[in-house]
């Protein structure tokens, strides 16, 4: 794992939030992440989820996205969820039938891809914090 | 014994001359701290840092010569080396124009000095010594040897050479280039067949630079691009033969996808191009993405780097090892903007991106998105399963491509002969077909911080091997068959 992705991870780590977190190396230096039982807020049913990503052997120049939270998620606020589909239908940006790499975990893709990056000051915890906080705010 | 030459950004050469040549005919010093690189055609110091000796403070009357660094000067900047990891070489000047070399006290005190350095600092310590229009340099490496310098190149918006003596005639021009030896010489011819240029990207901007740059005269090529001959590229790459795109094979039942393994490589077809416009150069192809190690590492021992891919890996690679080893560059595309719900066309870019020491930048100029990054970092099958519509390749037409390439073949040429004019605007160039115009478009200017072209320590500027090129850690998917295992075509 190259070092400035294992710094991230360690910072994810330390930042405590959700349960535990899980970490597989891809093969160029990358990493593939899970943090478990983060909050997602009540307007998802169960209102806890995994989120995942991966972090590629890129960062910090490359952005962290798409996250990844589990398939088996509902929407159950009252906000527009025009992501239609048989499993229950999604807000914007929230697409089902994705699958979380290097897991290989059935999941929902979350896309926030953030154009105005800045490498210098914002860190894939940071892009953590900002997709619970954009699942919360549905 | 391969040579030692000197690599100068030109924003630090005029700072380092005006100091030196100020009108008054006096003598002036400086310290230059330099990266190192040793390949396989020598070795390179590449001038990072410029402290100037203040008269009368730093740079005083000597006790056995005529002007000298005093040890606190010269203490302060060993040290700088040391930690930076970085050669030590005082600068000082003499008379003359075309002309120098180190005097005999000059030699004296270098081997008087240059031991000790050596042992504080770990690094090549030496001297230069500079005429107006020369440069002679004397350097001491940890195994006690010393090399000459013999080659000064300034890397700018020209590109000239320095010598310690104006170097011999060079040999009559293959009569051939006559028409272009008229204007440039046979100096130009000779220094075009010296000069090893890489092309990353050998698609429709790409092959036809391999074919100018072959025809030119230009000795070596480093080729790279990972992707086989398409039937889509053959209306863009007149070097392309429709058995090439294995088309007979495409007609068959599932042959589509038979070909799409077995068409000929785009490097192969560059090879091709170039071998026939000049049967004795000498053309190295890999079949690979330019950022797998070994495609990378040919890149450091080139003098010119065009870059004609289209990713942002190859765009972040790139930036990095023109800055890193004071390799110039540029970057080249054509952007054609369609509206998406109508179908209409929008604005036409040509983009002549020329990457400088002190200039052009792609980081500092958002040309190197983290978007794009993340996506073309990830592996093929992760792309696809994380892509939420259809990737519709960008439009592209030989017209504008072989625009781009001839522009920047053509600045290669000027700054190569030094014929760009000085009063010429640097920064890129832009081209709008639509609206017929072509002009300069000024870069945003380097930023402090920026890891590539910044001043700070943590810049890889002009640290050649002292620092990582940004490299995957290794390559196993075999999700990508032209990766790092596939082996390079190399053409003596």
């Amino acid at each position: 794992m190259k070092a400035e992705v294992a710094a991230a991870v360690e910072e994810i780590e330390a930042a405590g939030i959700g349960a535990s977190v899980r970490v597989r190396p891809d093969p160029d230096g990358g990493a593939y992440t899970i943090v478990d039982r983060v909050s997602i807020g009540r307007c998802f049913d169960p209102g806890i989820s995994w989120i995942g990503f991966h972090i590629v052997w890129t960062y910090p120049d490359s952005d962290v996205y798409p996250h990844f939270i589990d398939a088996d998620i509902r929407y159950a606020g009252s906000g527009p969820a025009p992501n239609q589909h048989p499993d229950g239908n999604l807000p914007t940006a929230l697409t089902r039938g994705a699958v979380m790499p290097g897991f290989e975990l059935p999941a929902i893709q979350v896309s926030r891809r953030s154009n105005r990056r800045n490498a210098e000051t914002d860190s894939a915890l940071q892009k953590l914090f900002r997709i619970a906080e954009f699942l919360r705010a549905r | 014994m391969e040579p030692w030459t000197l690599t100068i950004g030109q924003p630090m050469y005029d700072r380092l001359h005006s100091h030196l040549f100020p009108g008054d005919g006096d003598e002036h010093g400086a310290v230059i701290a330099a990266g190192v690189v040793t390949t396989s055609r020598g070795t390179r110091l590449l001038a990072r840092d410029l402290f100037l000796a203040k008269d009368g403070t730093d740079f005083v009357p000597g006790v056995r010569g005529y002007r000298r660094l005093t040890p606190e000067f010269v203490r302060d900047q060993i040290r700088y080396c040391r930690d930076e990891k970085l050669a030590y070489l005082a600068v000082h000047n003499h008379g003359g124009d075309s002309a120098v070399e180190f005097s005999a006290p000059d030699n004296r005190s270098h081997e008087r000095g240059y031991p000790a350095l050596l042992d504080i600092s770990g690094q090549p310590a030496g001297a230069l010594v500079l005429a107006r229009n020369a440069l002679a340099g004397d350097i001491w490496t940890p195994d006690r040897a010393r090399r000459p310098i013999s080659e000064t190149t300034v890397v700018g918006q020209n590109l000239p050479r320095l010598y310690p003596v104006p170097p011999p005639p060079p040999s009559i021009a293959d009569p051939a280039y006559d028409r272009q030896v008229r204007w440039f010489g046979d100096r130009g011819q000779a220094l075009l067949a010296r000069m090893k240029v890489a092309v990353v990207g050998a698609g429709g901007v790409g092959l036809p630079l391999v074919t100018m740059l072959a025809r030119l005269g230009v000795g070596e090529l480093v080729v790279i691009d990972p992707d086989r001959l398409d039937p889509t590229n053959l209306p863009r790459m007149p070097e392309g033969r429709r058995l090439d795109a294995l088309m007979p094979l495409r007609a068959l039942p599932g042959g589509a996808r038979m070909a799409d393994r077995l068409s000929t490589r785009k490097v192969q077809l560059a090879r091709r191009a170039a071998r026939r416009a000049n049967p004795k150069i000498r053309f190295t192809g890999i079949p690979s993405n330019v950022v797998e190690p070994e495609a990378a590492h040919e890149l450091i021992d080139c003098d010119y780097i065009f870059l004609a891919a289209d990713g942002h890996l190859a765009r972040m690679l790139v930036n990095a090892v023109a800055h890193q080893y004071l390799i110039p560059a540029v970057q080249l595309g054509t952007r054609i903007d369609i509206d998406a719900e109508t179908g209409m066309v929008g604005d036409i870019r040509t983009n002549i991106r020329p990457i400088l020491p002190g200039s052009g930048c792609l980081r500092c100029n958002k040309l190197i998105s983290p978007a794009r990054l993340q996506e073309e970092a990830a592996d093929e099958r992760e792309r696809e399963r994380n892509r939420y519509v259809e990737e519709i390749p960008a439009p592209s037409v030989i017209t504008f491509n072989t625009w781009a390439a001839s522009r920047a073949a053509t600045d290669f040429m000027l700054m190569l002969t030094e014929l760009i004019d000085p009063a010429a605007p640097t920064g890129y160039i832009r081209i709008r077909s639509r609206l017929r115009d072509a002009g300069p478009v000024t870069p945003i200017p380097g930023k402090a911080g920026c890891t590539d072209c910044g001043t700070t320590s943590a810049s890889r500027r002009a640290r050649g091997q002292g620092a990582e090129l940004p490299l995957p850690e290794r390559r196993t998917r075999k999700q990508q068959p032209a990766a790092a295992g596939t082996p390079a075509l190399r053409v003596g």
